[in-house]
């Protein structure tokens, strides 16, 4: 009897959640405390004011966004980094969806404030640099700079973006690219030193990279989002559309992208284009 | 946002949910995590670890009840108790009291253990570079395949253990942007779920071996005080060691306290108490040194743990001291952690000994013909609950209809290295990129 009772009580526990409609799902490909995620976090703060469930999701990569996307049932904003460029499964997906919105971030070249290097002393090399996620890129983008200089680096693979700090910091590592977003927040407060940036016009006082190594034409690099709406009729579409837009017009928002140095190419196609226009794609695609 | 007063819900669940299964065998910590994380997915991670910890407490107070009162092992780690227990026979009122003290002090001690610990300086920082971590880890691996199942044997262990690691590798690997195992299905990208191969491996085939107990009378005769601090003081450091065992944790504790304490006291009168006693002490101790690796270095070593760290990605936060150490209104979190940790042990305690007559009725209540039709009913519930979240219901289901099967016709296996490996294979894989062992 009891159990009947409370196999009755579940029922129509579950019979509500089935009958909430008004939900949406932001879905990213980065891992849990990458730049993206962090991005997703703030879309989501924001979607919970018009949305009665809002849930992120990161099923760990592209392939596993697009595997999860067949299955889903409810609206989903899709978050992509610039990360899925280097993969062709995923590539098909990104192209032909019209991004909503799109934004990036420079990096900076850091090292822990404990130490005293410069810009020369990584040009010089006989150092261990930190590897965030896809590995490969990475990898790929120090052993050309070392291409150029004629320096030996050790690559150490440290996990998303969310470990480089305390890669530098745990003296893991000598140096790490960390996206300006970070950096910037970890030079205030004085837990990290960075000596150049890959911002062709230099950032917070700091030289672009591509100047500063002869012959290095991979400097200009940017970690860019672009999020669009998938599995969604017209009305659900409209109204994340409308949302996603008047938050990157919001004062709030707006402050948000300054503060950690976000770059914004809010609502239309030619930014996409800016933000990743052909040189960039060859730059990311590791090609 | 964080409220403290859910946090302090969180506790109180997580101590209800403890007496539970302390009292009601075929439930153990971790199981009961799992059958709970359905409805844990739904709240703030932080929440769900603040239950844990209470819930993982207070279930060792508890299991001494029934193991002593009714000889039935509320807890797997009661199975010493039960083994003495023909030998205590009228003298189970006092023992109640002491194991209930032994249990406070040594939960305590680890505690304040834990904590001189975490006040050499930034130690947490320190503990991630890589060395240290990979020590750490080799420790886990060798200790899983050396001690990770008695029944098993060492070579059994390692094949499990290596199976586990190799299920786990199977999907898209975002480090590296390869996918691994998954012959060009799409649906095997987010790998094979961990909480379905738990369920069929462990939950399941516990469950179906589960049989009841014989409820003894009864007796309240008193004997004298005898407090065995030594017996304490040595099952919490053993415990403490006991507990950082992956997958067995504090049920290694007992047992290494357990064979110690039997040593030591060989042809003593008081053997079987001060065995008690001791193994009670290592139980709380050790259940409370399992959370360091996962607190400093974001290591599960427990399935409990493991669902912790997936309920914590679910919602895009990672596990470690740093999150830990975030501010609620000005006060860091670990200090709300501690608080709940004390307040628990405190709860416990009193419901264990003052309160025992009570606690001794709850159990006679609960150990009932109906228990374990309840218990299978949840667990139903938890699948398809666990389904739903999964990122492919068809891979769930599929995983947990395997899982069940190799469960169940080699039930003489003790699959916990496999679900160890499983749990493990993210961090060996990222100390086999950074020492070369695997290329990038």
């Amino acid at each position: 009897m009891k159990i009947t009772k409370l196999l009755a009580a579940l029922a129509v526990a579950f019979s509500v959640n089935a009958l909430a409609s008004d939900t949406v799902k932001i879905m990213h490909t980065g891992g849990k405390s990458g730049t993206t995620s962090v991005i997703a976090n703030e879309y989501a703060n924001e979607f919970k004011k018009h949305f009665a469930k809002v849930e992120t999701i990161g099923p760990g990569g592209c392939i596993p966004v697009l595997n999860t996307l067949k299955s889903e049932k409810d609206p989903v904003l899709v978050l992509w980094d610039s990360g899925l460029l280097p993969t062709d499964e995923c590539r098909p997906e990104f192209v032909k969806n019209p991004p909503v919105a799109t934004f990036g971030v420079y990096f900076m070249l850091c090292t822990s404030a404990e130490n005293n290097f410069t810009l020369s002393d990584f040009k010089r090399g006989n150092s261990r640099v930190a590897l965030s996620t896809p590995f490969a890129f990475w990898d790929r983008w120090y052993r050309d700079i070392a291409a150029k200089t004629g320096a030996a680096y050790t690559s150490v693979p440290v996990g998303d973006s969310g470990k480089l700090v305390l890669s530098l910091i745990s003296k893991e590592t000598d140096w790490a690219m960390i996206n300006g977003q970070r950096a910037y927040a970890q030079m205030q407060d004085k837990k990290l030193r960075c000596v150049a940036s890959t911002n062709p016009a230099g950032e917070a006082g700091l030289p672009f990279i591509g100047n500063s190594i002869a012959g290095f034409d991979r400097g200009e690099l940017i970690l860019g989002f672009s999020a669009y709406v998938a599995n969604a009729k017209t009305a659900d579409r409209e109204k994340i559309e409308s949302v996603l837009i008047n938050l990157h017009k919001s004062e709030q928002f707006q402050t948000f992208l300054k503060n950690s140095k976000f770059i914004d190419h809010t609502v239309s196609a030619p930014a996409v284009k800016k933000n990743f226009n052909d040189n960039m794609i060859r730059i990311m695609s590791d090609k | 946002m964080i409220e403290v007063l859910n946090l302090l819900l969180a506790s109180f669940a997580g101590i209800v949910a403890g007496i539970v299964i302390g009292l009601v065998p075929g439930l153990g910590v971790s199981s009961t995590f799992l059958l709970l994380t359905p409805v844990l997915v739904t709240v703030s991670p932080v929440y769900s670890l603040f239950l844990f910890v209470s819930l993982l407490i207070t279930s060792q107070y508890f299991g001494s009840i029934t193991a002593l009162v009714y000889g039935v092992p509320g807890e797997l780690s009661s199975y010493p108790v039960i083994n003495e227990r023909p030998h205590l026979l009228g003298k189970i009122d006092q023992l109640l009291k002491h194991t209930a003290q032994g249990s406070f002090v040594a939960s305590m001690l680890a505690l304040v253990i834990f904590a001189l610990l975490m006040q050499a300086g930034s130690l947490w920082v320190y503990l991630y570079n890589y060395k240290i971590f990979s020590w750490v880890l080799a420790a886990a691996v060798i200790a899983t395949v050396m001690f990770g199942s008695k029944s098993n044997g060492k070579i059994i262990n390692a094949i499990l253990f290596v199976s586990g690691l190799v299920l786990a590798t199977v999907g898209f690997n975002k480090d590296t942007g390869q996918s691994w195992g998954t012959f060009g299905i799409l649906e095997l990208s987010t790998g094979i779920p961990l909480a379905a191969v738990a369920l069929g491996l462990l939950v399941v085939p516990s469950l179906a071996a589960t049989t009841g107990g014989v409820l003894e009378n009864f007796s309240q005769q008193s004997f004298k005080v005898v407090a065995h601090w030594g017996s304490v003081v040595r099952g919490t450091v053993l415990g403490i060691v006991g507990g950082l065992v992956p997958g067995v944790t504090y049920m290694a504790s007992t047992q290494l306290s357990y064979f110690v304490e039997n040593k030591l006291n060989a042809g003593s009168p008081t053997r079987p108490e001060q065995a008690v006693i001791a193994t009670s002490s290592a139980d709380n101790a050790g259940a409370v040194s399992s959370l360091y690796p996962l607190l400093w270095l974001g290591i599960p070593i427990s399935l409990g743990e493991a669902m912790l760290v997936w309920l914590f990605d679910k919602q895009n936060v990672n596990l470690n001291w740093t999150t830990i150490s975030q501010p609620i209104n000005g006060v860091p979190l670990y200090l709300y952690l501690a608080v709940c940790f004390v307040l628990t042990n405190i709860l416990a305690y009193l419901m264990s000994w003052p309160g025992r007559q009570l606690s001794i009725r709850l159990a006679r209540s609960l150990l009932t013909a109906h228990s374990n039709y309840i218990i299978i009913a949840l667990v139903l519930i938890s699948v398809i609950m666990l389904a739903n979240e999964s990122y492919n219901q068809l891979v769930f289901y599929g995983s947990f209809g395997v899982a069940c099967v190799a469960g169940m016709v080699v039930k003489q296996l003790d699959w916990m290295p496999l679900v160890m490996g499983f749990i493990l294979q993210d961090s060996i894989h990222l100390v086999l990129l950074k020492l070369g062992v695997l290329t990038i």
